[in-house]
């Protein structure tokens, strides 16, 4: 057995057939949605507890080239269930070949999104992905495409459109209430969070034994290891996040377009500056961004990060009152507007029994999740272009009908980016 | 140090654009000369100076050119390997045919062949195309994947026959599949097809998929060949779904339909699953479907029902309302949700009925489409229910003209409302609240009146309120008349709570006769119906009720209305407010109001607020929360 493959907990019982282990009162054990979790530390992790809530799922596979993070959540599927039956495993190509997953749940960095959601389309899983959708334009679309080809389910990890605050403050501008909208502010944080303190290690060292290096990288180009590379700040460095504007354009700018029904459209013209770091070692994503978004008919968004002229979260600017959102709560003018009621006869956004509960429920169903990828891949465009902006220091035109660059050949070729050997798309 | 890297891009920016093509940047040098020796680890400020001025010379469009042949020199140094990967970075954004021959030659060095490939993939052209041609030719065993996955990348037509070599190779036949795929025309159509009989790999599979897709509009036969050849049973099942999902794009119903309906009733539940959703797409999909149904197990049939639910033939309808009534749970549940997307009226009692006889998840499903079915006539369904004999039945078709706002319910909804059982009186009267306009207030005054207990009466308030806060008439004289002919001093209070809602001068004067002579339960509806009129017009009422002696509890509620009024945004100057303010801190007997001033003073930064904050710290009772106004205060100052 070679040792990058299978379990590696110290006794784990055959493999049995996922559909088959199920236990629980209400839903035949035949009947659960089968989940892998691919990716389990931090974000994975968050979402490998709550997938394990659901009555009617069992996580049947995990997989992290972390074998701390893997080991972490073997043990916490392991207690849940009172069972070693769950695949542990380093190779996501080995749980996309179970043909008893139903379902993936991608918590990884990045620029590993494209190859590994491609992969599981290719497989036939059902996948909740993490947002942004992809590390660059060019994989977010062959991430539609491959999704259509299959005709799988797909839910991007945006979540707020599953919070009741935020479909309200949409179905408030949807419906008129702050009149036209011509100008949107969407707030964003700025900076370099360090989380473990571990921004300061930049040095090559040698990997950690439990963690397989150039599985880690992937389709990145290849550099040596050091602990400020890898968990969590990877989102800093480009090679493999886009810093805070792509990690939050799935969040604020995603809710935006809802609001102003977006989903199927996009910018005309992108133009951003951003504040790069002076120096360090490694992270070189802006540290504080502004991204001007014009849209058809002279709407337009500003995305702004680390501005304190800027309130953090959305605010859609009507001709008559404002709308403004975020995860404490809706604020409007005139206030009366944030107690009104969305009629019967309005348009009503759909409401979501929780937004991995709703992924579940449309991989049993078949029916339209709330984020799918092409309306995952139209919220993360203008964080795509703003990043190709500010690289270039110039304003981008776009063709939101094709989804192609206008004019500048030099901006086209920052849309994708080649993958290391041997990955492909 | 930020602003320093920012000036220097943007002077060598201008530089570059005066002197045009000729010359590179003067700063460029000296950090070309850095980044010669950088390493992995090292402190990147040359590198983001480098970056900074490039994107200066970006901003300003002007020509590459002259960096680019510094850079070209930089790569045939003795630079770093880092410093070289750097510099190829940005080579792939702007490099030229000027670049390829010395990536060419990296491409020879195992070390830089990777970064090498990076920026030729970037550098559109022929130059590079033949770069990449040439290093697919000279690389070997499992080298030769980056090469082939470039490509690909480049859709090179001209690499088929080459690519196509390669599809029995073990080590890289998956990668020439799929950069075939992405080339996508006949030729590569044609090799990967010819492949397939030696292969049962998912990549060459998916690579006839994808370039069936990219043909598709160019030789449809061709794709159609593909979809056919792949949606046999023996392929797997994402593959079998993938090529019947091809199919129904390009090939007539005829010969779609039979082989989906093959699908649902042989396949593995993955592709019958596919095909309940294909065939809900499908014209002839109801009548298959609703033929299958009965044979289908409960799982399949309640994804059924979600295929139907858009569908308008009679098949499909008679199916999903056939559902409503199975033995399994999951089904009617689906058949319920289903229904939300009609628009037959005829489904309107079946659901109240749904929705009075079960509970749960099934009740809520069967309340959700109820009040989800649209167009006029289901309205008139829900309108004829509101006298449906059954009691049960009755409440969820009068939930339901709430529910829908159902224009006209009006009369009907007032009829229930007025007479019966309590309990369709209270529904009937909440429903009112979405419903009731200017003809039903006259009514709803009339049983506010009537009304026999408290909960009854707020039911008809709150109905009243709603109906008046919607209307553009003033109502001011008939709840005024109301007002004076009833001797219920609960109704009384009732009606100045509506009034209050509508906020007109014109009632004001009614509350003050309130406030000065009522009874006191009339005085305290008073105070509290002005704590919610939408301006601060009732101000001087109200300081005025708190001011006077004798009622405590009274004077303690007029005062909080005051300060509540008091700090709504209002277009007046802060030191109105401030005076305002000062008036509440004065009348206030107790530290809980001053408290309640104090932290309304932040909102009006003023020097008068200021001043009242200052003077509210030497009451030892709110010194604590003074000192925090006077901070807020003095940073709003500033």
């Amino acid at each position: 057995m070679s040792p990058t493959r299978r379990q590696f907990l110290s006794s784990v019982a055959p493999a049995l057939p996922a559909r088959a282990l199920g236990q629980g009162p209400a839903t035949p054990p035949g009947d659960r949605i089968a989940v892998a979790l691919i990716g389990v530390g931090w974000q994975g992790e968050n979402n490998l507890k709550t997938f394990l809530e659901m009555e009617d799922a069992r996580v049947v596979a995990v997989c992290d080239v972390d074998r701390v993070h893997l080991r972490r959540a073997a043990a916490t599927v392991e207690e849940h269930y009172q069972s070693r039956t769950c695949l542990v495993s380093t190779r996501f190509e080995e749980v996309l070949d179970r043909p008893d997953v139903d379902c993936v749940v991608l918590s990884v960095p990045d620029h590993w999104h494209g190859v590994i959601s491609i992969a599981a389309a290719r497989a036939g899983k059902h996948v909740y992905g993490e947002k942004p959708l992809a590390g660059n334009f060019g994989e977010a679309r062959a991430i539609c495409e491959a999704v259509r080809r299959y005709g799988t389910i797909w839910q991007t990890g945006s979540w707020q459109r599953s919070v009741g605050a935020f479909r309200f403050a949409c179905e408030l501008v949807r419906n008129g209430r702050i009149g036209r909208v011509r100008r949107v502010e969407v707030g964003l944080p700025g900076g370099h969070l360090d989380w473990d303190g571990l921004g300061h290690r930049t040095a090559p060292v040698p990997p950690p034994a439990a963690l397989e290096w150039d599985r880690w990288l992937g389709p990145a180009p290849a550099a040596p290891y050091c602990p400020a590379r890898v968990h969590k700040t990877w989102r800093w460095r480009s090679d493999y996040g886009g810093g805070m504007l792509m990690d939050w354009v799935g969040h604020h700018v995603d809710i935006a377009h809802w609001g102003l029904g977006l989903d199927g459209t996009g910018p005309v013209e992108v133009e951003a500056r951003g504040e790069f770091p002076p120096g360090g070692a490694l992270w070189d994503t802006a540290l504080r961004f502004r991204v001007e978004a014009r849209y058809e008919g002279g709407l337009e968004m500003l995305i702004a990060g680390g501005y304190d002229d800027v309130r953090r979260g959305v605010k859609w600017i009507g001709a008559d009152g404002w709308v403004w959102v975020d995860r404490s709560g809706i604020e409007t003018r005139p206030r009366e507007v944030a107690l009104e009621r969305i009629g019967p006869r309005e348009t009503r956004l759909p409401r979501s029994p929780g937004h991995h509960r709703q992924f579940i429920d449309c991989v049993r169903s078949g029916g339209r999740t709330l984020a799918p990828p092409e309306v995952a891949l139209r919220s993360t465009t203008p964080g795509y272009l703003g990043v190709i902006s500010m690289r270039l220091g110039r304003a981008i035109r776009w063709d939101p009908v094709n989804q192609r660059i206008i004019g500048d050949a030099q901006a086209e070729r920052m849309l994708s980016r080649p993958l290391r050997s041997p990955w492909r798309l | 140090m930020h602003c320093r890297v920012l000036l220097l891009a943007a002077l060598m920016a201008t530089g570059v654009a005066r002197r045009g093509s000729a010359q590179p940047p003067p700063a460029l040098e000296p950090l070309l000369a850095q980044i010669a020796a950088y390493e992995h680890g090292q402190d990147r400020k040359p590198v983001a100076e480098f970056e900074a001025l490039l994107r200066g010379v970006h901003s300003t469009r002007a020509p590459m050119g002259p960096i680019e042949q510094r850079m070209i020199r930089f790569l045939e140094s003795d630079a770093t390997f880092a410093g070289k990967e750097l510099i190829c970075r940005h080579l792939a954004v702007f490099g030229t045919d000027a670049s390829v021959p010395v990536l060419a030659k990296m491409s020879s060095a195992r070390e830089t062949a990777e970064i090498a490939r990076y920026t030729l993939e970037q550098i559109p052209g022929q130059a590079s195309l033949d770069a990449l041609r040439a290093a697919l030719a000279k690389a070997s065993g499992k080298e030769r994947i980056g090469w082939i996955n470039s490509l690909g990348a480049r859709r090179d037509a001209a690499s088929t026959p080459a690519l196509a070599k390669l599809l029995g190779d073990s080590g890289v036949g998956a990668a020439a599949a799929d950069a075939l795929a992405a080339i996508g025309n006949a030729d590569a159509l044609r090799a990967l097809e010819a492949a397939l009989p030696n292969s049962s790999g998912r990549a060459l599979r998916d690579a006839l998929l994808r370039c069936a897709w990219r043909i598709l509009a160019a030789d449809g036969s061709a794709a159609r060949g593909v979809y056919r050849r792949l949606a046999a049973a023996g392929e797997e099942t994402p593959v079998r779904i993938a090529a019947l999902r091809g199919l129904t794009v390009v090939a007539p119903e005829e010969e779609t339909a039979p082989l989906l309906e093959k699908a649902l009733s042989e396949g593995p539940p993955a592709l019958q699953v596919a095909a309940i959703q294909m065939l809900g797409e499908t014209g002839a999909g109801g009548a298959i479907l609703a033929g299958a149904f009965p044979k289908l197990p409960p799982a399949m049939q309640a994804r059924t029902m979600a295929a139907l639910e858009n569908r308008v033939d009679a098949p499909s309808k008679q199916t999903v309302r056939g559902g409503v009534a199975s033995g399994h749970a999951e089904v009617r549940l689906a058949a319920l949700r289903a229904l939300a997307a009609s628009e037959d009226a005829a489904v309107v009692p079946l659901l109240a009925a749904r929705a009075a006889a079960t509970g749960g998840d099934e009740q809520k499903a069967a309340r959700e489409s109820l009040y989800a079915v649209r167009g006029a006539k289901a309205d008139e369904a829900v309108i004829a229910g509101l006298r449906d004999p059954d009691v049960q039945v009755r409440l969820e078709m009068i939930r339901a003209a709430g529910e829908r706002a159902a224009p006209g319910a009006g009369p009907a909804l007032l009829e229930a409302a007025g007479g019966g059982p309590a309990e369709v009186s209270r529904e009937a009267l909440r429903a009112l609240r979405e419903t009731a306009g200017d003809k039903e207030i006259p009514r709803l005054v009339e049983l506010l009146i009537a009304s026999e207990s408290a909960a009854s009466r707020r039911e008809a308030e709150r109905a009243l309120m709603a109906a008046v806060r919607r209307s553009s008439h003033s109502w001011t004289k008939p709840l005024e008349q109301a007002f004076r002919s009833s001797g219920n001093a609960e109704v009384q209070g009732a009606l100045l709570q509506v009034l209050s809602v509508a906020g007109r001068d014109d009632a004001l004067p009614l509350f003050r006769e309130a406030l000065k002579a009522g009874p006191a339960a009339v005085r305290r509806a008073a105070v509290l119906a002005l704590a919610s009129w939408p301006d601060t017009k009732p101000l001087p009422d109200l300081i005025e009720a708190a001011r006077r002696a004798g009622e405590p509890a009274l004077a303690v509620l007029a005062l909080r209305s005051y300060i509540k009024l008091a700090s709504l945004p209002s277009g007046r100057p802060p030191s109105e407010t401030a005076r305002l303010l000062e008036q509440a801190y004065d009348a206030a007997k107790q530290a809980e109001e001053k408290r309640a001033v104090l932290a309304a003073l932040p909102a009006a930064p003023c020097a008068e607020s200021l001043a009242l904050a200052e003077r509210a710290a030497r009451d030892a009772d709110v010194a604590k929360e003074a000192a925090v106004a006077v901070g807020a205060l003095r940073r709003a100052l500033k």
